[in-house]
């Protein structure tokens, strides 16, 4: 989970020690430097808001630093309140997910000044990523929480059995389960695109 | 491969970079070859690079300062909620422990004091009513017989605090657990 280790564990330790001293800077950077792979992660998971969600998940955080190992790192043990977190909003509402609302407030992907997009593959863009919500919509939580982690964070098997505490012979048939949901969603999609 | 079975087994496996360098050979001269593998692997494969990529909302201007705030209220508020439901828990207790002794004294005491009477007579009669039973009971009763007066004296200083301590250790255990539920409940503002 390479990825997800943006600072040095003795620079996290030390920010990790004085958040629970009460340093408000210190969390503040340490809010900052996972807000986006929380954010990430509870958008995919239950759709909008993501946001309320990564702040309560941010909180929980806050309120169990003093339990946390601070020899291990952040992201695993950041990544396990967010996915009991989404599975408790999504219980809690009685619903796989929440409909995503499509380009609301959404980062801007970079585009070159000089190439202007293709009108046609804007829309099947668009249409792709409608296709797909769908498709993660219908894909229960405890399939697609380890599915996310897998192919969007790109964590190892081994980690995810970790952090969500489970065989890792589980995790993998809930990723294939999960993929095979996404696939046969998409089916028709691809069928309808002429390939 | 010997088919599009083995095919559907490899694709998770390819798509996880698992497969050796013939595999994957195989694995795409089955995509030329069949049809309905290359859709099916087409439409996993776009899913998962969609999903990956897929645009996530930028936090708000104020997400983080607007998150410590929050979290350092919600420490506080906590904080505040243990210390008095730990008060709580510690007047409940002895409330429930000055209740388990007086009823002790009403309810408890008299109640074995019966009871080790009755289990003389009931034994003294026991050749009549538990005929099947002889052998054990004679041992008991033997015992009892043997301890003669002081039978329901040690029943009571015996089982006083046993009962007691077994209460009171309930008691504490319960409370600890609610402390400790507590504790980790979080709270948001």
């Amino acid at each position: 989970m390479a990825t997800h280790s943006p600072e040095p564990v003795s620079d996290q330790l030390d920010l990790i020690k004085r958040a629970c001293a009460g340093d408000k800077d210190a969390f503040g950077k340490i809010v900052n430097l996972y807000r986006r792979m929380v954010i990430g992660y509870c958008h995919r998971m239950v759709g909008s808001g993501a946001e309320d969600a990564a702040q309560e998940i941010f909180i929980k955080l806050y309120l169990s630093l003093d339990r946390f190992d601070v020899s291990k790192p952040v992201a695993p043990f950041l990544f396990r309140i967010s996915h009991n977190h989404c599975l408790d909003i999504l219980k809690r509402k009685g619903i796989r997910t929440i409909p995503i609302e499509t380009d609301a407030g959404y980062e801007k992907v970079p585009q070159l000044r000089d190439k202007m997009p293709d009108p046609e593959e804007t829309v099947q863009k668009a249409e792709l990523r409608d296709e797909v919500n769908h498709a993660m919509a219908a894909i229960p939580p405890l399939y697609r929480s380890p599915l996310i982690m897998r192919h969007v964070d790109e964590i190892s098997y081994e980690e995810i059995s970790r952090i969500l505490k489970l065989p890792i012979g589980t995790v993998k048939a809930r990723i294939h389960r999960g993929r095979k949901i996404l696939q046969q969603k998409l089916m028709r999609f691809v069928i309808a695109d002429g390939e | 491969m010997s088919g599009c079975i083995d095919f559907q087994r490899l694709m998770h496996r390819y798509l996880d970079g698992e497969v050796s360098q013939g595999e994957k050979a195989l694995f795409d001269r089955h995509l030329t070859i069949c049809r309905d593998c290359a859709r099916e692997f087409k439409a996993l494969q776009l899913g998962l690079n969609m999903l990956a990529s897929m645009p996530v909302p930028e936090p708000a201007p104020g997400f983080t300062s607007e998150t410590v705030k929050k979290a350092f209220m919600a420490k506080r508020l906590l904080a505040r909620r243990q210390k008095v439901m730990a008060w709580f828990l510690a007047g409940l207790t002895v409330i429930i422990s000055t209740l388990i002794l007086a009823s002790w004294t009403i309810i408890f005491q008299p109640a074995l004091k019966w009871a080790a009477l009755n289990l003389l007579r009931a034994l003294s009669a026991s050749d009549v009513i538990f005929n099947t039973l002889n052998r054990f009971l004679s041992g008991l009763k033997t015992i009892l017989i043997s301890l003669g007066d002081k039978a329901p004296q040690l029943l009571l200083h015996g089982a006083a605090p046993v009962l007691y301590g077994y209460l009171t250790a309930l008691i504490i255990m319960v409370s600890f657990i609610l402390i400790r539920r507590i504790r980790y409940r979080a709270i948001f503002i």
